[in-house]
């Protein structure tokens, strides 16, 4: 089905990361955990995150793993639930970022012209204006902030500088010999460009999808730790923010605050792992081969 | 002349985004204080003699109810006298008097810690990239991945739990404790670093790595390239070698600290909030909290103009730098 | 004549591992050929043929993935023998990179700091091999010597990138026959010029040797007519070996190697007779995975039982010509 791209090659690829690559496999396990976590913990753990009871501020118990806040709600039953929303919407900035960013980009880089010109300028102003502090602006002035809408206005920031890379691979892999090969004889565009340039992408999508997940959730629990974060709903930044508010530091209720702070940096960083490890396999370093003329 | 045009694309992007923060919040407004200055201007175009003075100051100085181009008009004409309107959460200082009250604390702070930060971590990644490979750089790679994706925010509350709350070495916050004035005294001088070490501090662990891990991979590329291979097998020193290899690795380094400068005016919401430290940040924090539209707005139009200023000289310090960029 | 270097059945490899598997690239296997002084040896290869490999190996400039398995490097000068394949990586940076035995690489377009003037980059050439110059009298040296090549000497005061892709290539070899050493090993140098440029470089080796900025030279290339053009003697190199090796008036006109003949049949130049092109069909072989006995035969038309089996031995046809192939072996 696709040309050019043999998918055995990239199994081997993978297997040889999981045997050779330490750091690899180590993020990979701590991400699969948080994961899991995320998904089956509320399962298994069923207190409900919200209810508020009398039992407040108790330091880790057996009846209360991680203890409870200034309103008698269940930390772990709210970490369990905060990092489902945090992956989620990492998750979701991720699917819409590389969505636009893949399609747009491909356009550009395919056709040129009018797409490629928004494009490129829009990299450039994204480049120079502070984006981090227009972010944390337009979040503050949406009314209704919902993580749909959260992940669609940090997407913002991510696409151009994706679609600019695509867009660049795109053109690259359009003046290659079967490409030219498949215009001249009368094949569909659209259909070219399925078939034969996004499969061979894929390492490259794939690799920053992964990394955009990590933005995702970096952006996220910035935002909910200002208070800017999706109303109503519980994620690893609002969990900080209740640390804040509910002056867990003065107080020295450490559950409150530690807890999720570690949570985030290993999943963030674990991603990152993830993410340049594929990076580093799907593109072998032509030094390592070590020849380029013989 | 390149210059030139460079100069007249940032000018219309600042122009762009200081229109688009301008028009946002008049299209969805949410301050209950403007809505409620709505509500006297409603109440000002029924009934205009039953309002006070203060009230129709208060319509004239927020604009409200008028049309959106005349409110455009008049903070365009005031941004050039200098008056960027006046705050709602701290009626009635006005926004440029916050601005200026609040950056010396932040000047104060992200100045050397940025500096400090760079020095220290762009030393430690040409050490580390010159040994690319070795141990020491393993353990280096692997330490970054987890040092800065520390949140600021976190790493902030930590220290106050750990040096301020447990050990109660440090205040908990604030820049300065609540009657001690600014004087050239040792009870102020002391009292002023104590409040000053742990902000300074968190801000130091979290940006390091950044630098450290950038200048390692400058330094990694150069080592790489062709005229490396071809000093070598010239029998050059690896000590002169090496002096090539910074020389052209740093110069982007440079260019990322003069960018970061520029970034300095805006503080560092994250850290100056948790730790109640008056800067720019910190304001800016409480603005959105509140929706304090006209503090958001000026301090926007104030940073973005130092970013971008500084953005553009640094350019312009790179064309005098590298030789290769006057071509 | 005095022989400069005498290499004795060289192997060296490279050895990647892809995906878990090590492999070994035979890009030198079994290469033995003199240098002397004096003279300039071109070697002639398609690309894949090991030819640069060879570049590397002969001035001993060996780093991973790299290895020499096996073979001998001696050189010769005034203060005698000198076993190079012995030597510590350190000594040869110190003793003879740059000063004994030179390289002008293939990547000459960025061989150079792009932002450093060429006199500092010459004076640091200089420092390193321990000879103290002031900057006045270095860049006098430079002058002179550039004037004497037909280099504009303004250009001493001048950055890499200010300079074209031909005067880089130029420089190069000034800088890299600055400390007058007794090999210039040139490899691919005008792969990337025009004709025109080409011919210049060319020009510049000649004046080199006959100024004696340099004793001997290795020109290394796949442009046939250039390497003619300033040749003494040529060697033929196929899939890491050397197939045949003869002055260049013998190589041109009496080839005997099957490929040898190939190869020259398909170079079009102005003097030619054959208004073809002919070319030499199919590839250079993995060098991996080379195939056995003679590493020709896929593509000889007079590949014989034997050559498929055992590899041929050097045998010497003439005076100094030496061919390796079944057809030349007698019995």
């Amino acid at each position: 089905m696709f040309r050019g791209v043999r998918l055995e090659e990239y199994r081997e690829m993978l297997l040889y990361l999981f045997r050779e690559n330490k750091r690899f496999l180590l993020a990979f396990i701590v991400f699969a955990s948080i994961l899991l976590l995320g998904l089956f913990g509320p399962i298994f753990y069923t207190r409900d995150p919200f209810a508020m009871a009398y039992k407040e501020q108790l330091p880790p118990s057996l009846e209360y793993p991680l203890g409870t806040d200034r309103f008698g709600r269940d930390i772990l039953a709210q970490l369990l639930y905060g990092i489902k929303t945090s992956l989620y919407i990492g998750f979701i900035v991720a699917v819409i970022s590389i969505t636009i960013g893949t399609i747009l980009g491909a356009i550009a880089g395919f056709f040129g012209g009018f797409v490629d010109t928004i494009i490129d300028n829009l990299t450039n102003m994204m480049l120079t204006i502070p984006s981090g502090l227009i972010l944390i602006i337009i979040t503050s002035y949406i009314p209704n902030r919902t993580v749909e809408l959260l992940a669609v206005v940090m997407s913002i920031f991510l696409w151009p500088g994706y679609a600019r890379g695509v867009r660049g691979m795109v053109s690259s892999i359009a003046q290659s010999e079967y490409v030219m090969l498949a215009r001249a004889s009368g094949q569909r565009s659209i259909s070219i460009l399925i078939r034969d340039v996004l499969p061979n992408m894929a390492p490259f999508i794939i690799v920053n999808f992964a990394s955009f997940i990590g933005s995702g959730i970096w952006m996220e629990t910035g935002l909910s730790f200002l208070g800017l974060g999706a109303l109503r709903s519980i994620s690893l930044g609002s969990l900080l923010y209740w640390a804040g508010t509910l002056d867990a530091i003065r107080r020295g209720l450490y559950w409150m605050f530690i807890p999720p702070g570690v949570i985030i940096t290993a999943t963030i960083s674990s991603i990152q792992v993830i993410a340049v490890s594929l990076e580093s396999v799907f593109n072998p370093r032509l030094r390592e081969v070590g020849v380029a003329e013989v | 002349m390149n210059i030139g045009k460079r100069l007249l694309a940032l000018i219309i992007t600042y122009w762009i985004t200081i229109t688009i923060i301008f028009i946002l919040p008049r299209l969805i407004p949410q301050n209950p204080a403007w809505r409620y200055l709505e509500n006297l201007y409603r109440q000002y175009a029924l009934y205009p003699e039953t309002l006070r003075a203060y009230e129709l100051r208060l319509l004239r100085e927020y604009g409200v109810g008028m049309p959106l181009w005349w409110q455009y008009m008049d903070f365009l004409v005031r941004m050039f006298q200098g008056d960027l309107g006046t705050s709602i959460t701290f009626y009635p200082a006005k926004v440029v008097e916050i601005f200026l009250k609040a950056l010396p604390w932040t000047l104060v702070l992200l100045i050397p810690v940025t500096l400090l930060s760079w020095t220290t971590g762009t030393l430690v990644g040409a050490y580390v990239g010159y040994k690319r490979g070795s141990k020491v750089d393993k353990l280096f790679v692997g330490l970054s991945y987890v040092l800065s994706n520390i949140p600021s925010y976190w790493l902030a509350l930590l220290m106050i739990f750990t040096f301020a709350f447990t050990l109660k070495l440090f205040p908990s916050g604030g820049g300065l404790s609540p009657g001690v004035i600014p004087s050239l005294t040792t009870t102020f001088i002391f009292d002023f670093l104590r409040h000053y070490t742990l902000p300074f501090i968190t801000l130091y662990i979290v940006m390091t790595p950044g630098w450290a891990g950038s200048m390692r991979a400058l330094i990694s590329t150069q080592l790489e390239s062709d005229y490396v291979n071809y000093l070598r097998a010239m029998g050059v020193e690896d000590r002169i070698i090496y002096k090539y290899a910074l020389r052209y690795a740093i110069i982007p380094q440079l260019t990322s600290l003069g960018i970061a400068m520029g970034g300095i005016v805006m503080g560092n919401l994250f850290v100056e909030t948790v730790f109640s430290y008056p800067g720019v940040g910190y304001f800016l924090a409480a603005a959105l909290g509140s929706l304090d539209y006209p503090l958001i707005q000026g301090f926007f139009v104030l940073v973005v103009a130092v970013v971008f200023a500084t953005n553009f000289i640094v350019d312009l310090i790179r064309l005098i730098i590298d030789p290769r960029a006057r071509a | 004549m005095k022989p400069l270097i005498k290499a004795r059945d060289l192997r060296a490899y490279y050895y990647i591992t892809v995906r878990g598997r090590e492999r070994s690239i035979r890009a030198v296997d079994g290469v033995s050929i003199d240098i002397y002084e004096d003279e300039v040896l071109g070697v002639i290869g398609e690309s894949g043929s090991g030819k640069s490999t060879l570049a590397d190996v002969i001035m001993m400039n060996i780093r991973p993935p790299l290895r020499l398995i096996s073979g001998k490097i001696l050189f010769y000068d005034e203060k005698g023998e000198l076993e190079l394949s012995a030597m510590t990586y350190k000594y040869l940076r110190d003793n003879i990179f740059g000063k004994k035995i030179s390289m002008a690489p293939q990547y000459a377009m960025s061989a150079l700091p792009p932002a450093h003037k060429v006199w500092k980059i010459a004076e640091d050439i200089f420092t390193s091999h321990g000879v103290q110059l002031p900057k006045e009298e270095i860049i006098k040296i430079l002058q002179e010597k550039f004037e004497s090549l037909g280099l504009p000497p303004a250009i001493t005061d001048r950055y890499p990138f200010e300079l074209s892709g031909g005067m880089r290539q130029r420089v190069v070899l000034a800088m890299s026959t600055l400390l007058k050493p007794k090999l210039l090993i040139a490899d691919e140098i005008i792969a990337a010029l025009d004709v025109a440029t080409a011919k210049q470089v060319i020009e510049t080796m000649k004046l080199l040797k006959k100024q004696k900025h340099v004793t001997s030279i290795m020109m290394i290339s796949h442009d046939v007519p250039a390497v003619v053009e300033i040749a003494d003697r040529i060697a033929i190199m196929y899939a890491g070996k050397i197939i045949e090796v003869s002055s260049a008036k013998e190589i041109v006109e009496d080839a005997k190697h099957p490929y040898s003949k190939m190869l020259l049949e398909s170079i079009v130049t102005i003097e030619s007779k054959r208004k073809q092109l002919r070319w030499v069909p199919g590839d250079m072989p993995d060098l991996s995975n080379p195939p056995p006995g003679c590493r020709f035969h896929p593509r000889c038309p007079f590949a014989m039982d034997i050559c498929k089996k055992e590899e041929p031995p050097s045998m010497e046809t003439r005076e100094g010509h030496y061919v390796s192939c079944w057809l030349y072996v007698k019995r």
